[in-house]
């Protein structure tokens, strides 16, 4: 587990049941105008590379196999933005017939953006907030290791300290690397 | 020498490719590099908002009464409106900024924002106080009861339909019937506003309906001496029972059709229009059939930077004095005007206002 | 024969934006068969029409696509006028004009840039998407969205665009014609993209025409199938129409005629913007539908129907879309029989499919 996950998170999109809006927002994310791998953020095809899983679109028995099995085959620690209304609640397609709802139905979701296109700038906002949850998640893994390694001292600072210095105590006492 | 060698093979490793028609992508990439990155640098820098940017809806608590149009237009049913507890509701993540809403507000408190709703780990649910009924007694009718007509004195002219923003009215004048679709209702008030007679209310007990304007002692009369003949009293006449020629200087009044509501009346920019034929006597100033040999007249007059452009004026003008408006330029022909207001009163935006010359 | 395998090929895939399944039965590496499977992203909008009214219902209409989303609107918007009997001011049908072909410009360049994306070349993606932001702004300063813009309502515009506005948009289109040019000629001369895509997927004329394909997939083939110059929508009678046709009827072609069109697009809002007439955007319409209409709509993806059916409520129906990539999805399969596997990616973007349209 590398200590810089939140330093260059690698990003996975999937198409619930968008209408395209937010997928090409989140397109657009990563064109120049607003160049997220400024932020290290790579959008990679492949789940089991990624940290952060963005889903947009709602869930349906078609695609809820999918978006589960894709949830399943990333590493720990994961992150899960829904992005735009409709993966956030099913939005103006809630009412029909062949939409489960958001995406919170099927897999736990750690960050929801508004919006109908949600705009770029705030998935940019949300993928913030969400490496925030990840650096939480990944302290509580360490937690949990470290634990059986009594160092405990570490870890309870951890919890408390922010997330550079935490990396940099951790690799000083020879921790997950 | 070394160098110069390096550089050359490497110019003929770019050179022959592009002449070949590889690499034809180069030259842009190679230009770029000494450009100003197109970067918007967000977050670093906030971001621009253009004026129409839709970003989230807010409201001004204040001016809510709590009618729940918007939530009735919401196509994602986003708002609720609870009026007896006083709140009004939305799912941040259920708005999709189509900002229906904002346009079906009947007073106009919500608006559209240009910031976006801040992403966050739970979803937003943004609630609101909004004044409930007893909170603003002066501003509607008191009682909290269903819209009820009080049928002695309703002559089923039809005004609440037509101001209804919900459509939850039928009134027939001929079989005089006036009926309320409970379930569309939203108890704006509009209604009992418009009404002439004064027979709506909420709960059932009508107010004391008012007196007419003038004493149902007669057939409607006009004192052609003083009428400048705009046909406002025919264009608001419920019950189209008024004809007005301002050409030909007719006014003409149907006294099968007419319903005694006093509408037209009220509506009178020269108070010519009486029951009984004794028109009221507030007219004492000299006969004004051709208004612009008045020394003293009045015109209307737009307020700076208040025009938003709608033409509702224009449309409403009886006289053909205001010409289309371009770019909120709003102009008046002086010599036209009658002087009758009735673009005042057609104004959604409030920005004319009558002034003398 | 060589042994045959089956590769399954989406719904979740690097070059696929959305979710599309295809079983690709193989020889060696070459494609025999395809079998697309679809229904990951169907929703069942056209069965809201029952609960949302008819003005609600353009803004469902819209969110079929976010890509041709004004063009939907358009479509919808088209056919219930159509039914109620109301012919819209002169204005609002200019305006709708120049922003269908606003987003048509939007929509190809964004095609461009996926295409890109898909033969791997990043800094052309990259070039296309930038140059498309450009038009985004204008779409944000003038209606408000950057990609649904819910400015189609049933009789009109929700809000008129002003003269100066217009004008500026001209200027910022016939600007962009420049940066446009030095990227689409990377796609036409560059060695590289053209080996890549010569020759590759050829259908022809009399297949494209079998296979009812539509839009730039059968201009590409040769056949003159356009609606903005049969159907008589928008202004497109006033503006001097003339389809983009291509030959060749490969991945080039299909590139050459998007890329074509983007500048055809670009002169048609500047005259569109020159002749566009004063006057009001917006007229009130009755309260209800009655009747049956069909509206045919030309998409960037190609020709779209709407058909509306009222009972006299304002409540529709029935409603029914038929989008272009339902109709571009049998000449993909054919032309993906006899493919090398490496290009499946190649001619599944070059139809531009639009899955969530095709599905709704």
């Amino acid at each position: 587990m590398s200590a810089y996950v939140t330093k260059s998170p690698w990003v996975v999109h999937y198409d619930g049941s968008s209408c395209n809006g937010c997928d090409i927002e989140v397109l657009a994310c990563l064109t120049p105008m607003y160049d997220v791998e400024r932020f290290g953020i790579i959008n990679c095809g492949n789940p089991k590379h990624a940290d952060v899983f963005l889903v947009t679109g709602s869930v349906n028995e078609q695609n809820k196999g999918i978006v589960k099995q894709i949830y399943e085959q990333m590493p720990e620690p994961k992150v899960v933005v829904a992005i735009g209304i409709c993966a956030c609640s099913g939005g103006i397609f809630k009412d029909c017939y062949n939409v489960l709802g958001g995406v919170d139905q099927v897999i736990p979701v750690d960050a929801y953006v508004p919006g109908c296109a949600a705009r770029p700038e705030a998935i940019i906002d949300a993928v913030v907030k969400g490496l925030g949850v990840l650096q939480a998640k990944r302290e509580a893994m360490l937690n949990k290791v470290e634990k059986v390694e009594e160092v405990e001292e570490v870890v309870e600072d951890a919890v408390e300290e922010p997330a550079e210095e935490v990396a940099e105590e951790v690799k000083s006492e020879g921790g997950e690397e | 020498m070394i160098i110069i060698v390096v550089i050359v093979a490497a110019l003929l490793c770019l050179a022959v490719p592009y002449l070949l028609g590889f690499f034809k992508f180069g030259k842009t990439i190679l230009g770029s590099t000494f450009k100003k990155p197109a970067t918007l640098m967000y977050p670093v820098k906030p971001r621009e908002w253009q004026e129409r940017t839709r970003g989230s809806v807010s409201i001004d608590a204040d001016g809510c009464i709590g009618c729940g149009m918007c939530a009735r237009a919401c196509p994602t049913n986003a708002i609720d409106v609870d009026k007896k507890g006083g709140t009004w509701t939305i799912q941040r993540m259920q708005c999709i900024q189509c900002s229906a809403c904002v346009d079906c507000c009947p007073k106009k408190c919500l608006n559209m924002e240009n910031l976006y709703t801040i992403p966050d780990v739970v979803k937003i649910v943004d609630t609101v106080e909004i004044p409930t009924k007893a909170a603003a007694s002066d501003a509607a009718p008191a009682g909290d009861g269903d819209l009820t007509c009080d049928k002695e004195t309703c002559v089923f002219c039809g005004l609440c339909a037509k101001a209804c923003p919900a459509d939850a009215l039928t009134v027939d004048r001929k079989e005089k019937v006036w009926e309320v679709d409970k379930e569309a209702c939203v108890k704006c008030g509009a209604c009992i506003d418009k009404c002439p007679k004064k027979s709506l209310s909420f709960g059932g007990a009508a107010e004391a309906a008012e007196e007419a304007p003038a004493e149902d002692d007669g057939p409607l009369a006009c004192d052609k001496e003083v009428c400048v003949f705009c046909g406002l009293c025919a264009k608001n006449c419920p019950a189209d029972a008024l004809t007005v020629d301002r050409k030909e200087k007719v006014w003409e009044v149907d006294e099968d059709s007419c319903v005694k509501c006093g509408v037209c009346i009220d509506k009178c920019p020269k108070k010519c229009l009486a029951f009984g034929g004794a028109a009221a006597e507030a007219e004492e100033a000299p006969a004004e059939e051709a208004p612009a040999e008045a020394a003293a007249k009045t015109i209307a007059a737009v307020k700076d930077g208040e025009c938003i452009g709608c033409n509702a004026c224009v449309n409403a003008c009886p006289a053909g004095a205001i010409p289309d408006v371009v770019d909120n330029d709003w102009k008046v022909d002086k010599e036209k005007c009658i002087g009758c207001g009735a673009c005042v009163d057609g104004c959604p935006a409030d920005a004319l206002y009558m002034k003398e010359v | 024969m060589g042994k045959r395998t089956i590769i399954p090929f989406g719904p979740q895939h690097p070059v696929l934006p959305e979710p599309i399944h295809l079983d690709l039965v193989l020889e060696d590496e070459t494609v025999v068969e395809a079998i697309p499977s679809i229904g990951y992203i169907h929703r069942g909008l056209e069965k809201l029409c029952e609960i949302k009214d008819f003005n609600q219902m353009v803004y469902v209409v819209e969110r079929i696509c976010g890509i041709c989303s004004f063009g939907h609107g358009w479509g919808a918007v088209a056919s219930m006028e159509g039914a109620m009997g109301v012919q819209v001011p002169e204005r609002a049908e200019y305006l709708r004009t120049i922003l269908h072909e606003l987003g048509r410009v939007h929509s190809h360049l964004l095609w461009l840039g996926l295409l890109a994306d898909g033969f791997g070349f990043e800094s052309l993606f990259n070039h296309c998407w930038r140059i498309r932001e450009t038009v985004l702004d204008l779409f944000e300063k003038n209606t408000g969205g950057r990609v649904v813009f819910s400015i189609c309502k049933v009789g009109g515009m929700r809000k008129d665009i002003s003269n100066e506005n217009l004008k500026e948009m001209q200027e910022v289109m016939n600007g962009l014609k420049a940066e446009i040019k030095e990227v689409t000629d990377v796609f036409i001369n560059d060695a590289s993209v053209k080996n890549r895509m010569t020759g590759v997927g050829v259908l022809t004329k009399e297949e494209a025409e079998e296979l009812c394909a539509v839009g730039p997939m059968a201009r590409a083939s040769g056949v003159p199938q356009d609606i903005r110059m049969t159907d008589n929508h928008g202004v497109y009678g006033k503006l001097g129409f003339e389809p983009v046709l291509e030959e060749a009827g490969d991945c080039m072609a299909r590139t050459v005629v998007r890329i074509r069109e983007v500048f055809q697009s670009i002169d048609l809002i500047s005259k569109a913007i020159d002749q566009i007439p004063d006057g009001p955007v917006d007229m009130k319409v009755p309260n209800k539908i009655e009747g049956e209409y069909i509206t045919r709509m030309e998409q960037p993806r190609g020709e779209a129907f709407y058909y509306v059916k009222g009972g006299g409520t304002k409540f529709l129906k029935r409603m029914r879309v038929r989008t272009p990539t339902n109709m571009n999805i049998p000449a993909m399969v054919k032309t993906l029989a006899g493919a090398d596997l490496a290009d499946v990616p190649m001619l599944v973007l070059t139809i531009d499919p639009c899955i969530s349209c095709t599905e709704r």
